[in-house]
């Protein structure tokens, strides 16, 4: 047996070029199907474990994808309407489950600035590598490979990103404060700038702070009562949240009116979820979807399209098969001189077939490893999907 | 074959848990801090409301200022977001509570289950800037405590919304026992608010107060008394609102005052001597319950507004 192993070994070796080709050939065509299967089965666990564990969504009535795509992954969209803060305090007067508001309109640096509170970092279980959690207005805390690529820490600062930059009478970009930064999670959290609801409602220009409105420069007056003053467009409000102006910073209005792009819903039981999402969908303006259901249906047309390719690489490989079986059949019959030899210095009868065994098996062997590691090396270097999603 | 086997071996090893999805590692960083078996309040009244309710280990108390310009340290902010629940006294008295990261589930403001209509809102200053409509800064008087009625709807909110936040929570008879031991001590004291609170209208008869800040609106209420608010803004920056002066002073010329001038600060001595010499009017503190005689906010607001029966019968 040692020597058929070694014969095939010398075969292999005088024509390296053709085993070579053979052997990539092989490898080519289990890689494709390979990487797709791995891809799109480890793709669709960590969609469905960051849908699954997000139990209910409520939003503005629309696109329920736009919705579900934006909170679970932070996914910017224009189209996203909003709701008011009383949407949160009318579910969370329910009882039903802990409501965690999300407000994702900006950007700080490219980077998704998510507005929400301290229970969502619970939620989430957003563990703490340095600093503390955003809770003061004008701070942030920063997602594990914002802090790295940014390089930054606590006490540093980060700038939002301004919504329309030739328009001086919409809010400046905010330097916020970094409190700290979160631990990785290998999830989009790793990705984005996390601070409280009342920041974004600064980026929106509804909170904001400035000098006291009798105690303004007079040149900046434009008219006054005894009871109204107007001030010139001039007035420049703070574009940072300091110890010495935090306590001017305030809201005009009603709060309950104050905007949110969404509210994640947590609730007590899976009663409270039926019963939660049935009377959202029933007698309120907005609705109510389960991530997971809105996940399974995305996937099922990704999938139906994946059955699509998966086919094509079946063919490939049957193809390619075929082909491989050509090329060892012809090659058996140029070595039929060789065979002869075989037979005539004593070798069993089955020695011939099980030179070409061995040497289609060691080829088989080393195609396959090369394409379990191309796979390997393809999902080490490709981008985490669902964090980039 | 030892060399074949070390070499599958080996390029399989970095593969197989890429391939399988396997490994999952230990969430990284700090674990959380978590949630305290305790209720934080950050005012005198808001802990006065919630103490009838829950047992004094149960309750934390942050801060010690009643100022609106008050701001949570970290520590303060720590301890709040780590408690079961946070009250509040809403209303904006707790004008910090805008700019800190309270948890929405566990905050609960104690004014919410009060009817608006019951509320005083302030008079302010509307203005415009940048494109922004025109908006005030007002909104409503905070001193909610000192109306006896939304006092009385604030601790039975509060029982509501507070019973069942600490689980584990001590239910034995003698917790019940002492809970209503409480509960009849404020009532006590409520009553003689109330009666204190007679005896000003009496004494007033429905003569005008004169007050250099917003806080007395509820107490003026319930003597149904009318109230003159001059927003004197003598401590604020150094600079007087001199327009304020001069509608006090005017409104002080008319008739059917008391001849009271109220600060919930303290007194001014110049402005003070001007009030009394010029204006006529007898410059008298009122703290709404922060000090003075009386072991509770109840019975330092008690005597409070005793204080001020006096002076106004003294007029």
């Amino acid at each position: 047996m040692s020597g058929l192993l070694y014969l095939a070994w010398r075969h292999a070796r005088a024509h390296a070029g053709r085993s070579l080709l053979l052997i990539l050939c092989i490898a080519l065509a289990l890689w494709v199907p390979l990487t797709a299967g791995v891809l799109a089965k480890r793709y669709n666990r960590d969609l469905r474990t960051r849908a699954e564990s997000t139990p209910l969504l409520v939003g503005a009535p629309g696109n329920r994808y736009d919705l579900t795509l934006a909170a679970l992954y932070y996914r910017p969209s224009e189209r996203i309407e909003t709701i008011t803060y009383r949407s949160l305090e009318n579910l969370q007067d329910e009882g039903r489950a802990v409501c965690i508001p999300l407000h994702q309109r900006f950007t700080a640096r490219g980077y998704p600035v998510v507005a929400t509170s301290v229970e969502y970092a619970e939620f989430r279980d957003l563990r703490l590598a340095a600093g503390a959690d955003p809770l003061r207005i004008g701070t942030c805390t920063l997602g594990a490979d914002v802090a790295e690529e940014l390089d930054l820490g606590p006490g540093d600062y980060l700038y939002s990103d301004p919504t329309e930059l030739y328009d001086i009478a919409r809010p400046p970009a905010l330097k916020m404060r970094v409190a700290g930064v979160y631990a990785p999670t290998s999830s989009p959290d790793d990705g984005a700038v996390f601070c409280d609801v009342r920041t974004a409602w600064v980026l929106e220009g509804i909170a904001h702070g400035h000098e006291n409105a009798d105690e303004i420069d007079e040149e900046l007056v434009l008219t006054k009562t005894d009871d109204s003053v107007s001030i010139s467009g001039a007035l420049i409000e703070y574009a940072e949240v300091t110890e010495a102006n935090e306590a001017s910073f305030h809201y005009h209005g009603d709060t309950s009116l104050l905007p949110l792009t969404a509210v994640l819903a947590v609730p007590h039981s899976a009663k409270d979820a039926t019963l939660l999402k049935s009377g959202v969908n029933a007698r309120m303006p907005l609705q109510a979807v389960t991530p997971s259901s809105v996940i399974d249906d995305l996937l099922g047309v990704v999938f139906k399209v994946k059955a699509f390719f998966d086919l094509v690489g079946v063919f490939l490989i049957i193809t390619t098969a075929a082909l491989v079986a050509l090329v060892f059949l012809l090659s058996s019959r140029l070595r039929t001189a060789e065979m002869r030899t075989l037979d005539r210095i004593g070798a069993p009868k089955s020695a011939s077939r099980t030179l070409i065994g061995i040497e289609v098996l060691g080829t088989l062997a080393v195609a396959v490893l090369i394409s379990l590691a191309a796979t390997a090396a393809t999902l080490r270097l490709l981008p985490d999907l669902v964090a980039s999603f | 074959m030892s060399r074949f086997r070390a070499l599958v071996i080996s390029s399989l090893a970095p593969v197989l848990p890429l391939l399988t999805g396997c490994g999952a590692e230990a969430p990284a960083g700090q674990a959380r801090a978590s949630i305290r078996d305790v209720v934080t309040v950050a005012s005198a009244p808001a802990e006065l409301i919630a103490s009838l309710t829950l047992r004094p280990e149960n309750l934390q108390r942050v801060g010690d200022e009643w100022s609106a310009k008050w701001s949570p340290t970290d520590e303060d902010l720590a301890a709040l977001v780590t408690a079961r629940r946070v009250v509040l006294m809403g209303a904006e008295f707790e004008p910090w509570a805008q700019r800190a990261g309270l948890p929405p589930s566990r905050t609960l403001k104690l004014s919410e289950g009060l009817s608006a209509s019951e509320l005083i809102s302030t008079a302010t200053v509307t203005h415009t800037h940048g494109k922004g409509p025109a908006h005030n800064h007002g909104g409503m008087v905070p001193t909610t405590w000192t109306d006896p009625a939304l006092l009385r709807a604030m601790i039975h909110g509060a029982g509501e919304l507070l019973a069942g936040a600490i689980p584990n929570a001590d239910d034995s008879a003698a917790a019940a026992d002492a809970a209503v031991a409480k509960r009849l001590a404020m009532e006590d004291q409520l009553t003689d608010y109330e009666a204190a609170l007679e005896e000003l209208k009496a004494a007033l008869a429905g003569r005008k107060l004169f007050a250099t800040g917003h806080g007395l609106e509820y107490v003026a209420r319930a003597a149904e008394a009318p109230l003159h608010v001059a927003l004197l803004e003598i401590d604020s920056n150094g600079t007087p609102n001199d327009h304020a002066a001069a509608l006090l002073e005017a409104a002080a010329t008319e008739p059917g005052h008391a001849g009271v001038l109220v600060w919930h600060g303290p007194i001014d001595p110049a402005f003070a001597e001007i009030a009394s010499g010029d204006l006529g009017l007898t410059s008298v503190a009122f703290d709404l319950g922060r000090g003075g005689p009386g072991a509770t906010v109840m019975t330092r607001l008690s005597a409070g507004v005793r204080a001020l029966t006096s002076a106004v019968s003294g007029q």
